[in-house]
């Protein structure tokens, strides 16, 4: 071979570089050099992706992923799909994506034996969903997230894993049951996320714009206006500003020209905005299961409106939230005075619709039913039909006062207002399932009964 | 570290991709909502570590690499930015003016006539994740059989050396597969997250 060499230039002078660079790779030095060379943003990415990257080139590449759009969406990408792999939507989605092309990926054979095994017992569980669907329709669970609410003897409201065939009328009304829309929770229970505050101060004013130190967690959005007060905000409003950009917890605000605001003036969004944010962090805390807090939060509200000249309209959702808390806490007694506090709202500033009145009476009606108080009951609920509009509300009472006749053995027109019910229900769009199948249930189950009769 | 110094300061080229991210995305306030995507990291400790280490300006030479990955960072601060600007349009769009005891009888219909405030750190986590979820889920379909099947495998917790054996074929191979698969899937986010087109960058280039 080496003789050949001196007649073939072309593999002697690479052999020679081969062994060049053979001797320089060798050297710690070049092996150092080579390390803090910058990779391709390429093979710097598919080095990561081996988890070949060092700590330090890792930052390399972050800096890189500065400089380069393309780079930073892979990488952010890449994140989001590792991140969600332990979610089981996510590896539904996968396994549903379809299976990989034969002709680019060749199973060995343990491999083949694995996907052969793994199709085998994938298609045994849907054979056996299947035969439990077809044969136990009615065991699916009725969907909703409420954990604790109390269970009359003679009726029930929807709760999780109510089985609707055990032979118990169901009444319908809203939040009485948790919120099961799956609203996201924008504030958190923790310490962290502070108490919504009703008055905050100007903290700074930079040309006719006013830093305050409310925000959105007080509820301020843009377009608020917000009073001015001087000195310790018990006087006469000054002046007004309105809000232009808002932080979590501060805001900006445009005053008006020629108004005479001061930094350390006090501001407010008012009643209705505070009394919005508070009742924000009662719902938060109720979706992540803390009804104490909750209650304790929507008291403390009911408490500020009432010493703040505040009560009536502003305070009448709050109100209602707490009659909710409180029945699904177990107090009745309790749920029943504030859903009654709501009522006694109704003609106050900020009148409430009828819409917002039908759905607190239908509340309050069903409270006096699970309570055993027919009339009261009777009363509550027809009132609310008077002032319902067809819809979702106007399908609860009906569906209700069904209950109500059942109960008293009027069994005619207990079909008639179920039938009704499941009508207003079927001819509204956004219904929940579980509104419409309770009432499906009331309605078959009646049937049945006269089916026995005869 | 970062909440007793001017994080404008020492993170000022996260700052500009993030604002000129923001712009696309449609943020009136871009630079607002790029600071406030930064402050929201740095209040989350997993992520305020991986800020530090991969972008601090002037990280000590002994600084111990983070427990979340480069990946996983940039896709946190994408989410939170796309959450951010998100909720910069509701404010500006959605929330209506409730005055109490004007002349006025305008009243939110309901809880939900008022913008959510602002997600506390341990929520925003939860809200981030879920935000991930759904992109990746919208753009499975999109993505390459030889990707999904790597995936697949992911899911059942193989590495990407396990993954290559047991498809029969080298690492190298399974990398290019991934790398290839995340350009689809990273230019399916872009199109997922961006309102029209691209405006050109702006600012914020050294």
């Amino acid at each position: 071979m080496a003789q050949s060499l001196l007649d073939r230039g072309e593999l002697f002078d690479e052999l020679t570089f081969h062994a060049v660079v053979k001797a320089a790779l060798a050297d710690p030095a070049v092996q150092q050099e080579l390390a803090n060379l910058p990779a391709a943003d390429d093979d710097a990415l598919k080095l990561y992706l081996s988890g070949k990257l060092s700590a330090p080139a890792g930052r390399a590449l972050a800096q890189a992923a500065l400089e380069n759009d393309e780079l930073f969406d892979q990488l952010a990408a890449h994140g989001a799909v590792e991140q969600s792999l332990n979610n089981p939507e996510v590896r539904s989605a996968l396994s549903a994506a379809g299976g990989p092309r034969a002709t680019l990926l060749q199973f060995p054979r343990r491999s083949r034996a694995i996907a052969i095994g793994s199709i085998a017992a994938a298609l045994a569980l849907i054979a056996v969903y299947a035969v439990r669907t077809r044969v136990w329709p009615e065991n699916k669970p009725v969907a909703s997230t409420h954990p604790t609410a109390p269970v009359a003897p003679a009726v029930r409201t929807l709760i999780p894993g109510l089985d609707l065939t055990s032979g118990r009328p169901v009444l319908l009304a809203r939040d009485l049951t948790a919120r099961s829309d799956a609203a996201p929770v924008f504030r958190s229970s923790t310490p962290d996320s502070r108490t919504p505050r009703a008055s905050g101060s100007i903290v700074a004013i930079d040309n006719f714009e006013a830093i305050v130190n409310l925000g959105s967690l007080d509820g301020l959005a843009k377009g608020v206006e917000l009073d001015v007060f001087r000195g310790d905000g018990k006087g006469p409003s000054i002046g007004r500003m309105v809000v232009t950009t808002v932080f979590r917890e501060r805001a900006r605000a445009r005053i008006v020209p020629g108004e005479s605001i001061r930094e350390n003036d006090r501001v407010s969004a008012g009643a209705t905005v505070y009394l919005g944010a508070v009742l924000q962090q009662v719902n938060a805390f109720a979706d992540s299961g803390d009804f104490a807090e909750a209650r304790e939060a929507a008291r403390n509200a009911i408490a500020w409106a009432d010493s703040n000249g505040a009560a009536g309209g502003p305070e009448r959702k709050i109100l209602e939230r707490l009659g909710a808390l409180d029945y699904q806490a177990g107090d009745a007694v309790a749920a029943e005075e504030h859903y009654r506090s709501a009522v006694a709202t109704f003609s106050a500033p900020q009148a409430a619709s009828a819409s917002e009145q039908a759905a607190i009476l239908n509340a309050l009606g069903v409270v006096y039913l699970l309570r055993g108080d027919d009339t009261q009951a009777e009363a509550r609920l027809s009132e609310a039909r008077e002032k319902s509009e067809p819809g979702e509300v106007q399908g609860h009472i009906l569906n209700n006062l069904g209950v109500l006749a059942e109960l008293r053995g009027d069994i005619g027109r207990a079909q008639t207002l179920y039938s009704d019910a499941l009508r207003a229900f079927q001819t509204t769009s956004g219904i929940s399932s579980r509104d419409r199948q309770a009432a499906e249930t009331n309605l078959a189950r009646l049937a049945t009964r006269v089916d026995e009769k005869h | 570290m970062a909440a007793s110094r001017d994080v404008r300061n020492d993170y000022r080229r996260l700052l500009a991709v993030l604002a000129s991210r923001a712009h696309w995305l449609g943020s009136r306030d871009a630079e607002s909502a790029a600071q406030e995507t930064l402050k929201r990291s740095l209040e989350n400790t997993n992520s305020q570590a991986a800020v530090e280490y991969y972008f601090a300006e002037d990280l000590p030479a002994d600084a111990v690499p983070p427990a979340w990955p480069l990946d996983q960072l940039l896709a946190w601060l994408h989410g939170v930015l796309n959450f951010v600007v998100r909720e910069e349009q509701n404010r500006a769009s959605h929330r209506r003016e409730v005055r109490f005891g004007g002349a006025s009888d305008e009243r939110p219909a309901a809880a939900g006539a008022f913008d959510p405030a602002d997600p506390a750190p341990d929520q925003l986590d939860a809200l981030i994740q879920k935000e991930m979820q759904q992109i990746v889920v919208e753009c499975l379909p999109a993505l390459d059989p030889e990707y999904r099947a790597v995936l697949r495998m992911r899911a059942q917790g193989l590495k990407y050396e396990e993954i290559a054996i047991r498809l029969g074929t080298n690492e190298n191979t399974v990398a290019t597969w991934v790398s290839r698969g995340i350009k689809t899937l990273s230019q399916c986010v872009r199109r997922r997250t961006q309102p029209g087109l691209r405006a050109p960058r702006t600012s914020g280039r050294p």
